[in-house]
């Protein structure tokens, strides 16, 4: 199989400008920034799930918010299918809408609560012109309803998200995401408020659809269990900057990072006989803070001096296993 | 000796709604020995908080006891009157909400509203109360200058620990901790779970944790109650459980959530939903979506099987049961 | 589910007993106004009977200075008191809406400009702003009812530009920005429609508000003299207040009523729609 990048983030940023106290909201005043995505880079592969994990505030939504066109980045740019994406305008853009979806994280927020699922779909048929009448648009419809699991369509068609369950309703939002047909999907934790019992049908759902439909996913997560089993490649995000990247084995099973090792040493295991070894750390990070050298120092167990100074890069320290850590500098 | 602290028997509590009775509770019993910790594990809507809720008697008004007991160090909670209930409420029976954070009043400093409670329910002075609250901030890790906070300064963790602090107030004898972490990240998650285990240890507590992650539960718990469509379908001690579930259903929430040690297995999901509780199926709850389910399962409730000493079935084949061929049963229904 | 979600709002509105009622005045109104032609006993112009005459069998409500019957002249009033209210109100509420939702949703400095300019008209006295006006125009009943609409509608874009911006961050608005629908489209469809209720509500509460002006300026003789209003009767009946009090009792207490009917509607649909409001009540 030929390798093919779908999407390329270069140095990709977001900052937020934060303003206190009654002079800026005169519009005086010194404001300080919020580095939200700090200068990352990666690459996705077509026909890979790509995952992004993080706690929150690491930057990993508003990095899919950003490939979704769903908010404009600072600095940086986003290559999709070797066109960059801030160069793209009026027809193009629509074009861009249609090869690239999102599914978002609250099914009950997703879809219009006044619209039935039905209608919901049929929007995107309409905007985009596809099917020349409504039978064909509803035969198109039908078929999405069936392939993400809701059938018999019919008892679905006229029904409103309210009378849907979680996981109903996820699948209804990836109907929709689905019926353009795109290339690339950002789920945006597309499981992590849906009951554990029901989460495995939407991964085995996406999963599904990207072999019968081929498409490439960023999944992005705080779960890393998730991660391990739907994601081909794992970044892991702290404080808005790629902390480790690779293979999701390499990542899950070798950890590099010291703040991988300590995720990974969060997470609960359904086994009542495995004691896992825990990693302490100090609390949790104050997105007010900003502080110099790694972001990560204050909580690290292995900081030393120059952790303190220097902001470490992405490097390959392994094969495919790229990591941001003065640990591994030689 | 071990001594029984809570015992429900066949508790029965439905919510009055359009059409009938919501059957949220519907005839269970457990047991909860001093100093020990339970876990109530299930999907949504399978009753689980509804549980927690008829143990504090904080429910709607649409709620009613139907039948059962709740026998809490030896009296019947469903017996006393609002006045008693109060005596016990909080001062012997506490709780950590789900929805923690919003229990905390958005305009007051965190440590005042602590010192409220302090004074509201133990009656000390105010100066005492300020001596109090500073210790049980320190017990549950938050430094004392945290007290001039207001709940909007705190990160989710910091909420989370005010709230037990809150919930150790009277030093209860049994907390009840309905999804203590979920809204968290999962390193804080970590770190709340293991101090509520580390006051458990320090106070003897006795603590019940409702979630409807088998994960979180298999750390946590001594003792498990599966729940499904308003009943238990299978309890046990949680290594027994997990070493070798005795119901379908158990079967199929152990293979729903993947895991990030051992090899990755694919992941169940069941076909169709839970039961609606208005109106639920006759016979087995879970038989419309059982993989083995047979004519008698629709017909007739199972009954109680004592598969192991300590583990209950209730399952119409639990003595037959295979593990394995359910779980490939279940593979294929994905 | 749209009639039943009516049915759930009207199960709802209608444990508030004061709504209930409010809407029972609005209806009896209503009524009188469709049915006025026939339940007038008299033409409202024509003169039946001695001037200034009290309440009797023959003038339910008396006679004015020019012997005209009090009654009928408050029944056919009602209709010119619905078309105030009615017009002055989807003036304002059609206006507040685009001009509320439109910047709101787009951002910038249209939305800046445009809070300032709502900030600005509300700061000025609607009465000072409309006597200068129909001194300056001229007093039909149509051109203050647009005077009346035009300066009522900030409250208005104040709502629902709150109402945009919370919802415009909603994952189903994100979702059909994602999908590729115009900024219109969005708006219109998902947005406005979602957020359009605590906007309704306070329409009902300005129909009533323009009743009660359409009275004032007509007592201050700002009125359209051409038509039959209750402000009308009121300013013909105040000179004799002491003599002849049916004159101004009346219509009144039809005023009175009428925007009590409004108010007590438009509070019960906010605190059917904000549980909140409903509980701290």
């Amino acid at each position: 199989m030929s390798i093919e990048i779908i999407v390329k983030a270069n140095n990709l940023s977001k900052h937020y400008m934060i303003k206190k106290g009654i002079w800026s909201f005169l519009g005086g005043g010194k404001g300080f920034t919020i580095k939200a995505v700090d200068q990352i880079n990666f690459e996705i592969m077509r026909g890979e799930i790509f995952g992004l994990a993080g706690e929150s505030g690491s930057g990993k939504t508003t990095t899919g918010r950003m490939l979704a066109l769903l908010e404009k980045p600072t600095y940086g740019s986003i290559i999709f299918e070797g066109t960059d994406l801030a160069s793209l305008k009026g027809k193009e853009l629509k074009h861009f809408r249609r090869k690239v979806q999102m599914i978002f994280q609250d099914p009950y927020e997703s879809l219009d609560p006044r619209l039935k699922i039905y209608d919901s779909i049929y929007e995107a048929l309409a905007i985009h012109s596809i099917g020349s009448s409504k039978q064909e648009r509803t035969k198109i419809i039908k078929e999405t309803l069936e392939n993400v699991g809701l059938s018999p369509p019919e008892e679905f068609l006229n029904r409103y998200p309210h009378e849907l369950s979680g996981g109903q309703r996820q699948r209804a939002s990836i109907a929709r995401a689905i019926v353009l047909k795109p290339k690339f999907i950002i789920a945006d934790e597309p499981v992590s408020m849906i009951d554990t019992s029901v989460c495995a049908g939407i991964l085995n759902l996406m999963m599904k659809l990207r072999s019968t439909m081929n498409v490439t996913y960023i999944f992005i997560t705080h779960d890393l269990a998730i991660a391990r089993y739907i994601c081909d490649r794992l970044a892991i995000m702290y404080q808005g900057k790629i902390r480790e990247l690779g293979h999701t084995e390499d990542v899950i099973n070798k950890p590099l990072h010291p703040y991988t090792k300590i995720l990974l040493s969060s997470v609960p295991i359904p086994d009542p006989g495995f004691k896992r070894q825990r990693i302490r750390i100090p609390g949790e990070w104050d997105i007010f803070y900003n502080q110099m050298g790694c972001k990560f120092h204050g909580r690290c167990p292995n900081a030393n001096e120059k952790c303190t100074k220097e902001e470490p890069e992405l490097r390959e320290i392994l094969p495919e296993h790229w990591v941001a850590c003065h640990l591994y500098a030689f | 000796m071990k001594m029984v602290l809570l015992e429900v028997r066949d508790l029965k509590m439905y919510y009055r709604a359009f059409g009938g009775w919501i059957r949220a509770v519907d005839g269970i019993s457990f047991e909860l020995e001093r100093g020990s910790t339970l876990g109530l594990v299930g999907e949504s809507g399978c009753g689980k908080s509804s549980v927690g809720l008829s143990l504090l008697k904080l429910l709607p008004p649409t709620a009613k006891f139907m039948s059962g007991e709740i026998l809490f160090d030896g009296t019947d909670l469903l017996n006393l009157c609002p006045e008693d209930i109060r005596k016990i409420r909080w001062k012997r029976i506490s709780m950590i909400f789900q929805n923690a954070m919003n229990a905390l009043d958005p305009v007051k400093k965190v440590g005042d509203q602590l010192m409220e409670a302090l004074t509201v329910n133990v009656n000390v002075r105010k100066d005492e109360a300020k001596k109090k609250a500073v210790e049980l901030f320190e017990r549950v890790g938050l430094s004392a200058d945290r007290m001039n906070s207001y709940p909007h300064e705190l990160s989710g963790g910091m909420k989370q620990r005010v709230i037990i602090a809150m919930a150790l107030v009277c030093n209860p004898e049994l907390i009840i901790a309905d999804e203590p972490t979920t809204a968290l990240d999962v390193v804080v998650q970590d770190q709340i779970m293991q101090l509520i285990l580390e006051l458990k240890e320090k106070f003897n507590l006795s603590i019940i944790f409702i979630s409807h992650s088998a994960s979180v539960i298999a750390e946590t718990c001594e003792r498990i109650c599966v729940m499904y469509g308003g009943k238990i379908v299978e309890q046990a001690d949680v290594r027994s459980i997990f070493k070798s579930p005795y119901h379908p259903y158990t079967i199929s929430l152990f293979y729903s959530y993947p895991s990030i040690v051992g090899e990755v297995k694919k992941l169940i999901s069941l076909p169709g939903a839970p039961p609606n509780l208005l109106n639920p199926p006759a016979g087995c709850r879970f038989a419309p979506r059982c993989p083995i389910a047979k004519k008698v399962c629709k017909a007739e409730e199972p009954p109680k099987f004592e598969v192991k000493k300590g583990h209950y079935s209730h399952c119409h084949f639990a003595m037959e049961l295979d593990v394995r061929k359910i779980q490939s049963m279940l593979e294929g229904l994905t | 589910m749209v009639l039943a979600k009516i049915r759930m709002f009207w199960l709802e509105y209608r444990r508030d007993r004061m709504a209930v009622f409010g809407l029972a005045l609005v209806v009896f109104f209503a009524f009188i106004a469709i049915l006025a032609p026939f339940i007038t006993p008299y033409d409202p112009w024509s003169f039946v009977s001695q001037a200034l005459s009290p309440p009797s069998q023959k003038n339910l409500f008396g006679t004015d200075k020019l012997g005209r019957d009090v009654f009928s002249r408050v029944i056919w009033g009602t209709r010119v008191s619905f078309i105030f209210g009615l017009g002055a109100a989807t003036i304002s509420g059609l206006i507040g809406i685009i001009l509320g939702a439109i910047p709101a949703y787009y951002g910038g400095w249209l939305d800046d400009l445009l809070s300032r300019i709502y900030e600005f008209i509300l700061v000025i006295p609607t009465i000072f702003l409309l006597i200068l006006i129909i001194a300056m125009f001229g007093s039909s009943i149509y051109f203050s009812m647009a005077v009346v609409g035009l300066t009522m509608w900030p409250y208005l874009a104040r709502i629902m530009r709150a109402q945009v911006l919370s919802l415009k961050s909603k994952a189903y608005v994100q979702a059909s920005i994602g999908l590729g629908a115009s900024g219109i489209r969005t708006l219109f469809k998902h947005i406005i429609p979602n957020g359009i209720q605590p906007v309704i509500a306070n329409i009902t509460i300005q129909i009533a508000y323009a009743i009660l002006t359409e009275a004032g300026l007509s007592f201050l003789g700002l009125g359209d003299t051409t038509q039959v209003s209750w402000g009308q009767i009121l300013y013909w009946g105040h000179l004799h207040i002491a003599s002849a009090w049916w004159n101004t009792v009346f219509p009144g207490l039809a005023i009175a009523l009428l925007a009590l009917g409004f108010t007590l509607i438009g509070d019960g649909i906010n605190n059917t729609l904000n549980p909140k409001m409903r509980e701290s009540r």
